[in-house]
């Protein structure tokens, strides 16, 4: 065990725990600093990071994603393990649900494997004393070997008590796992504390937690042994593990963690004490609601309408209205149009032409798609907060099986109309490659928030069945596609298991307050997007270059697309930004060189076409150049062939709507 | 007279008396090995039977021994025919091998297998042994998979079977582990389990994994 937290000024403090237990409120609460809170299971992939004044010395503070686990093999599990390992942390703190007290032990049970000095910190102790829970904390103390505090960071309790708590940190009991397993794991550690590559004192902490995987058969504990110590001890220490196997009639993976849970169970049992509730709270019936189909389909339903009203209606229309018609249309643009009458015929086209910086640019950023998202990003993290997504897997589970994903699969989609960047972020809650694929390939072609802005605005001029005739079209590509997917993919299908968080009541100001910072964050790196890709127009267009372009293109946008040759500046702008295309789009139409038809065609084209540069990159960095550009060419082939598809089919049919 | 002779003889007197049968004769007749007078002095004489004229009798501590040798036989006799589907002609001899099979722990684990069954294929009733009175002590309290509990009805996790690692190792991370209490809230489209204070979703595959205890209203007092 290392040195007591307070008299080094080393390393970091690092908080984990799972998902949902309000790590990243504790960590606010901390270091005074605000992180993405309400981020659902393993979506929040950033580690957040500030300091905070750990008797008298500033102390870095990390916030790490939310995990179900340490020992797994998937993508979650593993950035936790490389934080424990890479990091060097003076100390973490378990931030563990005082309603899931099991749980937590069982995590505390696997963190101590890792050496670590350690703080449990029971949050949301108002919701568990409510439900009648009490824990015993001084005897949980004794038995986990390491302090115990109570707090509730969403009203700001018990920052005091951890901190004072961390100076007394100590590592989680290490439990005893028999005689066989624990010689083993004292010659895996021999074998990896040879001289001549000395260890950091976390390293020395974690070799019986390395050890304990290698028994497992854990490939990334193989992988990281043959990284950092090398090829032959890697054989020795596996053979070792093989020998040791050979004794077990079973895996003793399983034997491990059965010890594991029993050890869990029996602390629980000792320490906890629950005086049944009064009655069934609230929260439960909303809950059984929402989750069975009869009740549950009629509230999605009841979302979903919801959802338009607020976002199509509310957003797309009324508030489009006023800042795009009002604000931009009658006072923005005109008083710069007075404003550069004495400019050169150059500088006034810039600002305020047919690719105006102010009468394209800041208009659709600002007037158009600013409004809507604003809209969007309240009402999705009302869904967030109240804990309503994960609901909705439970009813969606068949239907996203028969797209060879399941009901979890509901979160990247969901995201993906958030934002597609974070969306193929939170695919690495799934734990096959197979899922991966799939979820990262349906994600790519997902209107992303601020393009659904520009859509619903688009929409806002046509009747309310054409837009749900779009959603419906894409949602049978996506079911389509999926299908085929599941085929083309090799692997077997996943478990759909799942914790499903507590409905609780939304805290109306913060959803709003972070509602307000999504959407500032939206505008601090859009807005230079937009004014680039509308100057790059602009200039093209001047240059003659936009001509030849045009001429480019033409035979795939007029002919095959059906569409007139401006459409291909869409295109161009989309590329950069989505939302930038669609917005130019909506100019497209309003001008009437495009039938509705047409912008249907147009907009499932950018939606399906290319990702955003953000989304590209992190597709490349999480499947690798070769996967990546497989995944982006065949998107582009779909997008072209869904547009010609519907273009053709709508000819057809005669050229209806 | 070896052990295994003694044994046949004290079964047959059991079928006998089981059919109110008590003369030698009869004994004679149900008997698969040649009896002769000598043999049933012999089972007199170390106070296994009772010889009072033409009747014979098994004293208590005979029948102690004749019905663990009877209830050997007739499960053998199930055994053989339920799992091993043999037709009723063929079971005779290898059902009088397997009775000699020493050990009450293999044939209290052969019965539990069996279901406790009441009567051998011929329809004769199969002696108790203790597992089947403390199965019916407990015979509300059966491991039952996890999908025979209806929605609303709880119970406790006696064991998950190993459908792979990985499954079972997510399982127990999610906290399922023997002895874990859990509620089922609902069956469709989904499981949903609630456990503890907490509320677990999952699909119905991973729920034949999952054995329990069923819960009952009552406990039953033990001796009745």
């Amino acid at each position: 065990m290392k040195t007591n937290p307070t008299g080094e000024g080393a390393g970091p403090i690092i908080l984990v725990g799972h998902s949902k237990t309000g790590k990243t409120s504790l960590f606010s609460l901390l270091s005074r600093k605000t992180g993405c809170t309400g981020c659902h299971h393993g979506t929040c992939v950033e580690t957040g990071r500030g300091n905070f004044s750990l008797g008298g010395k500033s102390v870095e503070l990390i916030d790490a994603p939310g995990v179900s686990g340490i020992n797994g093999e998937s993508e979650e599990y593993f950035v936790l393990r490389d934080l424990l390992l890479r990091e060097d942390p003076l100390a973490i703190v378990l931030v563990g649900d005082a309603k899931d007290l099991r749980r937590t032990l069982l995590l505390a049970i696997e963190l101590g494997e890792y050496g670590t000095p350690a703080v449990l910190a029971l949050n949301m102790a108002d919701e568990s004393r409510r439900r009648g829970i009490t824990i015993d904390l001084p005897r949980l103390a004794s038995l986990l070997n390491a302090p115990v505090v109570e707090t509730t960071a969403a009203r700001g309790e018990g920052a005091e008590g951890l901190v004072k708590a961390l100076a007394g940190a100590s590592a989680f009991k290490r439990l005893s796992y028999g005689q066989e397993i624990e010689e083993a794991l004292k010659r895996i550690s021999a074998l990896l504390s040879a001289p001549e590559k000395p260890l950091t004192p976390n390293e020395a902490g974690a070799l019986r937690a390395i050890g304990l995987r290698l028994l497992c058969e854990d490939k990334g504990a193989e992988a990281r042994v043959l990284e950092r110590w090398g090829r032959q001890t890697l054989d020795l220490a596996a053979a070792a593990a093989q020998e040791t196997r050979k004794k077990f009639t079973r895996k003793p993976g399983l034997a491990i963690a059965e010890l594991r849970a029993k050890a869990a169970d029996e602390i629980f049992k000792a320490v906890q004490t629950v005086s049944a509730p009064a009655s069934e709270p609230l929260s439960e019936r909303l809950s059984n609601w929402m989750c069975r189909p009869l009740t549950g389909v009629p509230i999605a339903l009841g979302v979903l309408g919801f959802l338009y009203l607020f976002v199509g209606w509310f957003g797309a229309q009324v508030l489009v209205g006023l800042g795009e018609g009002r604000l931009f249309g009658e006072i923005i643009t005109p008083f710069c149009a007075r404003l550069a009458q004495s400019w050169p015929q150059f500088a006034q086209d810039a600002l305020i032409g047919q690719f105006g910086l102010v009468s394209v640019a800041l208009t659709l950023a600002i007037g158009l798609v600013t409004p809507v998202l604003a809209t969007f990003y309240f009402s999705f993290g009302l869904l967030e907060e109240v804990g309503y997504i994960p609901r909705l897997s439970i009813l969606l589970n068949r239907i996203l099986q028969t797209v060879g994903l399941n009901g979890k699969g509901i979160i990247p989609l969901m995201l993906g109309l958030n934002c597609v960047t974070a969306a193929v972020l939170s695919t690495r809650i799934f734990d096959t490659k197979k899922e991966k694929i799939i979820a990262t390939l349906l994600v790519l072609g997902m209107p992303c928030a601020p393009l659904l802005a520009a859509i619903l605005a688009l929409f806002s001029k046509l009747p309310v069945w054409t837009l749900f005739c779009f959603f419906a079209l894409i949602a049978f590509i996506k079911i389509l596609t999926g299908m085929a997917l599941k085929k083309l993919v090799p692997g077997p299908q996943a478990d759909f298991i799942m914790e499903l968080p507590l409905i609780r009541f939304p805290r109306l100001l913060h959803v709003l307050a972070r509602a307000g910072r999504s959407t500032l964050e939206f505008l601090k790196e859009a807005l230079p997007a937009f004014l680039i890709a509308t100057f790059a127009v602009f200039l093209l267009d001047r240059l003659g270059a936009l001509d030849l372009v045009r001429r480019l293109g033409a035979p795939v946008v007029k002919t095959l697309l059906g569409l007139p040759a401006e459409a291909t500046e869409v295109f161009i702008m989309s590329a950069i930004r989505r939302e930038s295309g669609a917005a130019l789009l909506k100019q497209l139409c309003d001008s009437g060189l495009m039938g509705n038809a047409q912008m249907v065609v147009s907009l499932l084209v950018m939606t399906f076409l290319i990702p955003c540069v953000n989304s590209l990159l992190l597709v490349i960095k999480q499947n690798g150049a070769k996967m990546a550009s497989a995944m982006v060419a065949a998107s582009v082939c779909y997008a072209i062939f869904v547009g010609a598809a519907v273009h053709w089919v709508w000819l057809a049919l005669g050229g209806i709507f | 007279m070896d052990q295994h002779e003694i044994d046949e003889l004290l079964e047959a007197v059991w079928t006998c008396a089981e059919r109110g049968e008590h003369s030698a004769d009869a004994v004679k007749g149900r008997c698969h090995i040649p009896l002769t007078p000598e043999m049933l002095d012999r089972l007199d004489r170390e106070g296994l039977i009772a010889c009072a004229g033409d009747k014979v009798l098994l004293t208590r501590k005979g029948k102690l021994r004749a019905t663990v040798i009877v209830r050997r036989h007739r499960l053998s006799e199930r055994l053989l025919v339920d799992l091993l589907r043999m037709p009723l002609n063929k079971i005779e001899t290898p059902a009088c091998e397997f009775e000699h099979l020493a050990g009450d722990a293999v044939w209290d684990g052969i019965c539990t297998l069996l279901g406790h069954p009441r009567e051998c294929p011929h329809g004769s009733v199969i002696p108790e042994g203790t597992c089947c009175r403390e199965a019916r002590l407990t015979a509300e309290n059966a491991v039952i998979p996890l999908s025979g509990l209806c929605a609303g009805a709880s119970g406790t996790i006696a064991y998950m079977r190993a459908g792979g690692k990985e499954r079972l190792q997510k399982l127990l991370s999610f906290g399922f582990s023997p002895g874990a209490e859990i509620k089922v809230i609902q069956k469709t489209p989904v499981y949903v389990l609630g456990f503890d204070h907490s509320k677990i979703a999952l699909d119905p595959c991973i729920i034949a994994d999952i054995f329990i205890w069923k819960k009952v209203l009552q406990e039953i007092p033990a001796g009745q």
